[in-house]
């Protein structure tokens, strides 16, 4: 039998056009000759297109952990909309009968079944060796561009420099520093607006702080990097670094495979999503889907991230909230601080339980002084994640003079602020329109910052966890 | 430590980094933070290490400035980042949250987001997504309120009406707080729509407030208060005394929005002679939508005495040239009316056809008396009764093309196929030039009512047969 319902079609749709056009499909009587297998796994059936045939779609849950959906149509998409109406038909109570499974579903099957994991190619260390001397001279150019960039002053920096900063920063794409253009994206755009304006004067005086701070991050990057890579160049057997996450600030692209040689896989784990946002990178041209989940295990905050370029949007799933609890039997955790990256293949999907609220709730911290050490510790290396999330436990939320504040149980407290904007909506007018049930003894998720210009600590609220809901303040 | 020396240390840097770094060398104000530092150092020696490194800044060449600067930076920034202040000295108090009554966070991103930037954006199609979302019940997601409330202001009118009157208020009265907070008596039309609000969620409670927006409001803010004076529930004696001073205010649009609130308290005997004062005056444009809903008997006494009074100096000498439109205008207060009264005041002047017809325009006036016989008979039609129907009809003989399709609906409505056929057919044949007028409008009425759901099927086949003759 399958189990499934709108939510999970819902979920797994590339985008929200999809999941409308997939409802029109249905409306309009196009899918058609609806059947499942015996066995109940797998669903399959017709679907009118705009061609003289009708496609062959399917969604074959013979692993429920990783559903695999087919379809005759030339759409990229996976699933595609056929599939997807399907899907919604069959979530509706639409009558499938029952059929034997097409062959060409057999033999797809079977070929999926014999289908061994690719063992790793042997590395090519002269390529190797070439590559880290292109990202070596790359790291130069990015060293005089920062220089120059001080040199010059910072006042010299408007949205059309910013812009032409950029078109330079397509040389470190070309040398296989996609983190450390990243990087270099994130100082220039914050020199225009979300519309690509120049900025008024009192908006430039506001970033100035945070411009210097990630100037000098490039400049960190530029000597922690040298210091890596010829390390690398000197030692071709030398794995990628593990302990810091260096190598992806330099574009290294972390595969599942090395991850799992390397050790930094975690069996058997479920996860819950706590908070989630999608941001429009205009200067990295690219949808960045960042999920913050508690890992029920070891009550680690980690990341899911899903980068989404411009010129491939369309063909990328677009991530959305989960409200479900994800077990994984293999997750993939990446090198990095305090709320590492994560990444999985296959997953099954359950309901929260008050259980889990318990776990969850028992996993936050209690004691701010502790964790304000460990933030701090992170903060003060220059190519640490400048936004740590924690889970914290407060005995009570408040106001303590025009400052909305969170206190545990011995009094400490942890000043909410939402200055900085981290390109999501605010929080906190939100905990003005809460019960006064939810602003005492509660588990919150927040992430803190450092502000620059009053050199103050500060938390930004993103979900409450009360014993039996989650309320998320931002997505 | 010192904080206070290292803040200093890094705005000194900071301001170099904006202004360029070959300044900093030499540069005084960071010079002489250096022995500061180096006498701190003695006890923290991480002090020293900031001391040579802005030594270097200061003392080192424009050449390998930048470089110094950023690494004096980099130095500065990681011990800063361990000193960031956590806490705030105030007193805990407790803070006053209003619970919505109903609240779910559950609404996934992939739905709140466009639906957030439609509220806050700007861009086509944002109403349709806003309609199908309030439709769908999203608004019941507490993170839409703030979004709400800013649509208030939007650029795109529909928006900020169509949040207002339908989204808004479901929120009840937790977003009041916010809404006042925002109200500004001297703003413009989003203001107003703030007014409005709170008047329909508190009631009574914002009574003081609308009293103060009529008093020191801006036009639109005084407009939005005027109109919820209609519904002033325990107050509304003080309300009717406001909105008869009102209805002599200077401005013309406060009067014409004092009087129609006016409208509302029918059985008032002072509304019915303010509005009749009013209908008698120069602005008598005024009274006419607001005496059209009107239900006073002493009202319309008066109102058919003067209108008979007008009537009959229609066929007297007059210098006034806007006898005929002002004549035609008022006949206006009669849309909407069904009175037997009504009745009678309309079949009598309709009766009058031949004396109307002679009716010429005046001076640089446009209307003559086919101008009026038409408003009367639009008015009968729209009486929609037996008697007024057969006064039309019974006309229709005299009827020009222009006032026959009143007559020939009036039959449709009223009178059997066959009687409709024998009156009506010969029109159809005409072939003279005004006969092919009126054929051409009698077709027009048909291919109205031939689809109409309120025409039996009978009907419908004897005016099928009607066309079909025409073709032949």
């Amino acid at each position: 039998m399958i189990e499934i319902d709108k939510a999970f079609v819902d979920s797994v749709a590339p985008n929200a056009n999809a999941i409308k056009n997939a409802h029109a499909l249905i409306l309009k009587n196009k899918i058609i000759h609806l059947f499942k297998s015996k066995d109940e796994s797998l669903i399959f059936g017709e679907c009118q297109g705009s061609g003289a045939t009708n496609y062959y779609t399917s969604a074959d849950f013979i692993a429920l952990e990783k559903p695999v959906y087919r379809c005759t149509c030339p759409s990229r998409q996976f699933p595609c909309k056929h599939c997807l109406s399907l899907m919604y038909a069959y979530v509706d109570g639409l009558n499938f009968k029952f059929n034997s499974i097409p062959d060409d579903i057999v033999q797809k099957r079977i070929k999926l079944e014999k289908r061994v994991q690719k063992q790793p190619g042997k590395v090519n260390k002269s390529a190797l060796k070439k590559k880290i001397k292109v990202q070596l001279e790359g790291l130069d150019l990015l060293e005089t561009l920062t220089c120059d960039l001080i040199r010059a002053g910072l006042s010299n920096i408007n949205a059309k420099t910013a812009r032409q900063i950029e078109d330079q920063a397509k040389q470190l794409g070309d040398a296989y520093l996609t983190g450390a253009q990243a990087a270099l994206h994130d100082f220039t755009h914050l020199f225009y607006d979300d519309n690509d304006k120049e900025l008024g004067t009192e908006a430039l005086e506001n970033i100035y702080s945070e411009a210097l701070d990630r100037l000098t991050r490039l400049h960190s990057l530029c000597r922690h990097g040298h210091k890596y890579l010829n390390n690398r160049l000197h030692d071709p057997n030398l794995a990628p670094e593990i302990n810091t996450d260096i190598a992806a600030w330099l574009g290294h692209a972390w595969q599942l495979r090395e991850l799992r040689e390397l050790g930094l896989t975690q069996n058997d784990v479920e996860l819950i999503q706590l908070a989630f946002n999608s941001y429009d990178h205009t200067a990295r041209k690219q949808f960045i889907e960042t999920g913050t989940w508690i890992n029920l295990k070891n009550g680690h905050i980690q990341l899911t991230q899903n980068f989404r370029p411009y010129r491939a949007a369309k063909f990328i799933k677009e991530e959305d909230s989960f409200f479900m609890v994800a077990q994984v039997k293999e997750l993939f955790i990446y090198p990095g601080d305090m709320n590492p990256r994560i990444r999985w293949d296959e997953m099954l999907r359950r309901p929260l339980s008050q259980k889990d609220f318990k776990t969850i709730r028992s996993l936050a911290k209690n004691k701010y002084g502790p964790v304000i050490k460990l933030v701090k510790n992170q903060l003060k290396s220059p190519l640490a994640d400048k936004y740590p999330a924690m889970l914290l436990w407060y005995k009570r939320i408040g106001k303590a003079g025009d400052h909305l504040v969170m206190e545990d149980a011995g009094g400490e407290q942890l000043v909410f602020d939402e200055t900085q904007a981290f390109n999501e909506p605010k929080s906190m007018p939100l905990l003005y329109q809460i019960p006064s049930g939810y602003l005492t003894d509660q588990a919150l998720l927040v992430r803190f910052f450092h502000n620059q210009d009053t050199q103050k600590l500060r938390v930004k609220p993103l979900s409450i966890i009360t014993a039996s809901e989650i309320l998320r303040l931002v997505y | 430590m010192s904080i206070a020396l290292l803040m200093e240390c890094a705005n000194e840097v900071r301001r170099l980094a904006i202004a360029g770094s070959p300044l900093a060398v030499g540069d005084f104000r960071l010079k002489r933070l250096i022995k500061p530092l180096e006498q701190v150092g003695q006890k923290a020696p991480i002090f020293n290490k900031v001391a040579k490194a802005a030594d270097h800044v200061v003392n080192g060449g424009e050449k390998e400035s930048a470089e110094k600067l950023l690494a004096l930076t980099t130095l500065l920034n990681a011990i800063l980042y361990t000193q960031g202040q956590t806490s705030v000295q105030d007193k805990f108090e407790e803070l006053k949250s209003v619970d919505m009554g109903f609240f779910t966070t559950n609404t996934p991103l992939r739905k709140l987001k466009p639906l957030r930037q439609a509220l806050t954006k700007t861009g086509s199609g944002r109403l349709e997504i806003i309609k199908n979302a309030h439709e769908d019940g999203l608004f019941k997601d507490i993170r839409l309120t703030q979004p709400a409330i800013q649509a208030i202001d939007d650029s795109y009118r529909e928006i900020g009406d169509y949040i207002t009157r339908q989204v808004l208020p479901m929120y009840g009265k937790a977003i009041i707080p916010i809404l006042c907070q925002e109200l500004d008596l001297k703003g413009g039309r989003s203001h107003a729509r703030r007014l409005e609000l709170i008047y329909r969620i508190t009631g009574q409670d914002a009574w003081d407030l609308i009293t103060q927006a009529i008093e020191n409001g801006s036009k639109e803010i005084k407009l939005s208060a005027i109109k919820c004076c209609e519904s002033p529930g325990k107050n509304t004696d003080e309300a009717l005394s406001i909105l008869f001073e009102l209805s002599k205010a200077r401005n013309k649009e406060i009067r014409r929005v004092a009087l129609q609130s006016l409208g509302k308290q029918s059985q008032n005997d002072k509304v019915a002679d303010t509005l009749l004062k009013v209908l008698k005056s120069k602005d008598f444009e005024l009274a006419i939508i607001p005496i059209q809903k009107i239900d006073n008997p002493g009202l319309i006494e008066s109102l058919i005495k003067l209108m008979e009074d007008r009537f009959a100096k229609l066929f007297q000498k007059s210098k006034d040239d806007n006898l005929i439109n002002d004549f035609i205008e008022m006949l206006s207060c009669f849309e909407k009316r069904k009175e037997p009264q009504t009745e009678a005041f309309l079949i009598s002047c309709f009766s009058k056809i031949d004396q109307i017809r002679k009716i010429k325009p005046r001076g640089n006036s446009y209307y003559s008396g086919k101008d009026i016989y038409e408003k009367l008979a639009e008015l009968l039609l729209h009486l929609e009764t037996p008697d007024a129907y057969d006064t039309l009809i019974k006309e229709h003989e005299k009827m020009n093309a222009n006032l026959l399709p009143y007559a020939f609906t009036a039959a449709i409505l009223s009178k059997e196929p066959a009687f409709i056929y024998h009156n009506f057919s010969p029109y159809l044949s005409g072939l003279s030039k005004g006969q092919k007028t009126k054929a051409k409008n009698i077709i027009a009425v048909l291919e109205e009512y031939i689809d109409h759901p309120s025409i039996s099927r009978d009907r419908r086949w004897m005016l099928l047969n009607l066309t079909i003759n025409e073709v032949i």
